[in-house]
């Protein structure tokens, strides 16, 4: 008996190593390293900028990077990418021929960028697209493209104006409900700048009632992004940027909010000061409501009753 | 002198060090104008290359790590200013590249799904966009097409999902599910058409988020069926997901 199990089970296990081996799904996985950089060139100046890409799928890849320019959306702030580059100062073909990575594997992609001597302060906005053109095995039907921005500044030393924050504050709040703020961050140089600050809540007795700091999230030139806080200090890697300043119910009174702006590097400031009026208008409207009410219900008790004499 | 005598010294000794100790001041360099965040006083740091070699070093940094090993320890901690380089990474992975929808019949939908992930240690967040190459393509006569859908009410577009459920309706479109992804894909039954590289339509945005992410993940879920009328053979197409950081 026991020799008969132990063949079987022989039998059994044979029968499963030798099926043929199932098909083996093909993922795509890719890896950018940086995800953004941030190129400051004089005119006349050369710099080499490197891009690791690096193949995390199961299988060969074949990839070809190629440039294209990208805008920054006006609601989002996030890149909107062209199907072209106007980029002047490097051969769009110099780094363009595709590669093969096996799995596991990486490469540097090395982008020179030579800047005319007579070039005019101004920035320009790359991603480095890294396309999947097809696996070693056939023509994927998903393609997989990862990027990485390159934001190119070209300073001549021209002064830039200062960042401007703008927040989206009603004018009047119910006393039952919370102050909200989100904002925007407006641009105006020709070159990207840093924002850093504090944005400050005060009542009609000058106490503050909250305080938040600017994000140092980066505007492009002539753009702009939201504008987002956060509250722990330090910052750190674990911080999570907000996108609103919330000051809860109840609420009375006259409230300031007050921002203080800071362009790096220009150093100019910005600063700006938002009136809030918090007054309890639904209680008001309840009580003109009762009062209406009352005043209706009078009137119609007052009124003197017709009678008819048959 | 006896251990009574030898221990009372000793605690003696001490009482100054405990009563006088001054607070350390670490290097936290700021004024009220600005704070520089990972302040540090070393000897060296910064890039370093030749034609032969090319380094980034931090020399004289206080607890540089590694502490703890995976593997072995139950913890382990990067510390020091050269574990920031592998935190600036930006992955992006689609679980299959192959769509399979096996053999269309008239009346019936057949679905096959993916799933895409989305990894960045950015700030800035990201976005993913998708478009086809074409509609779905007989394969020798390219002029045959399944169209793309416009779903049950034909109110769905490149950037507005409705719901596509009557299987009468023929077409080829796609939901999304999971994280991050737009809010109009409020149902499994909600369907838009991809973007038509072909007629240069935009790349639509199928995830975005803000902030750093790590294994953000949304499934894709494609849907293809038949009006009836279509040239029987293989139908195929491309599509093209483009995955990037913010900034």
């Amino acid at each position: 008996m026991i020799k008969k199990l132990c063949f079987s089970f022989c039998l059994a296990l044979g029968l499963f190593l030798i099926q043929p081996n199932s098909e083996v799904k093909a993922n795509s996985s890719l890896t950018v390293s940086p995800p953004v950089q941030y190129i400051a060139l004089n005119p006349g100046e050369s710099r080499a900028v490197e891009i690791i890409i690096t193949n995390n799928s199961l299988t060969e890849l074949i990839i070809t990077p190629a440039a294209v320019d990208f805008t920054a959306s006006d609601k989002t702030g996030q890149p909107i990418l062209s199907d072209h580059t106007s980029f002047p100062y490097f051969s769009s073909t110099s780094f363009t021929e595709p590669i093969s990575l096996t799995p596991t594997e990486s490469r540097v992609i090395t982008i020179p960028i030579t800047v005319d001597q007579a070039a005019a302060q101004n920035e320009y906005h790359l991603t480095v697209l890294f396309q999947t053109d097809s696996e070693a095995s056939g023509a994927p039907r998903v393609q997989n493209v990862i990027g990485s921005n390159i934001i190119i500044s070209i300073d001549d030393g021209e002064v830039l104006p200062a960042l401007e924050a703008h927040l989206h504050l009603p004018k009047v709040v119910d006393t039952f409900q919370a102050i909200e703020t989100s904002g925007w961050l407006t641009n105006t140089a020709s070159l990207t700048q840093e924002a850093s600050g504090a944005a400050e809540i005060t009542n009609w007795r000058g106490s503050t009632i909250g305080h938040y700091n600017i994000y140092p999230d980066a505007a492009l030139a002539f753009s702009g992004r939201p504008l987002r806080f956060f509250t722990d200090e330090p910052l750190s890697e674990e911080t999570k940027p907000m996108q609103k300043m919330v000051v809860s119910p109840p609420l009375f009174g006259v409230y300031s909010v007050q921002t203080l702006l800071v362009s790096n590097p220009s150093g100019q400031t910005h600063s700006a000061e938002y009136i809030v009026i918090a007054a309890p208008f639904s209680l008001l409207f309840v009580a003109t409501c009762i009062i209406c009410i009352l005043i209706f219900t009078y009137k119609k008790q007052k009124q003197p009753t017709t009678s008819t004499e048959y | 002198m006896n251990r009574k005598q030898y221990a009372r010294t000793i605690v003696l000794m001490l009482i100054p060090f405990m009563v006088c100790a001054m607070p350390i001041q670490a290097d936290n360099l700021e004024s009220s104008s600005y704070k520089i965040q990972f302040g540090n006083f070393n000897i060296t740091s910064g890039e370093k290359s030749s034609s032969n070699y090319k380094v980034t070093d931090t020399v004289g940094q206080t607890a540089a790590g590694p502490f703890g090993q995976y593997g072995s320890d139950s913890y382990f901690v990067g510390s020091g200013f050269q574990y920031i380089y592998p935190l600036q990474e930006f992955t992006f992975t689609i679980s299959k590249t192959a769509i399979d929808f096996g053999t269309l019949t008239a009346g019936t939908h057949n679905t096959d799904s993916h799933t895409l992930t989305v990894s960045t240690k950015g700030a800035g967040g990201y976005t993913v966009y998708a478009r086809e190459l074409h509609p779905l393509e007989h394969t020798t006569t390219p002029s045959q097409t399944i169209p793309n859908t416009t779903c049950d009410a034909g109110a769905c577009t490149i950037s507005e999902a409705k719901v596509w459920n009557n299987q009468n309706i023929g077409g080829f479109g796609y939901n999304m599910s999971g994280q991050d992804i737009p809010a109009d894909f409020s149902t499994l039954s909600h369907f838009r058409p991809f973007a038509n590289q072909a007629v240069a339509e935009p790349a639509q945005v199928v995830m975005s988020g803000t902030g750093v992410v790590s294994d953000r993940q949304s499934t894709v879920t494609y849907k293809a069926g038949m009006f009836g009328s279509e040239t029987a053979g293989e139908y195929e197409t491309g599509i093209i997901y483009t995955a990037v950081p913010g900034y």
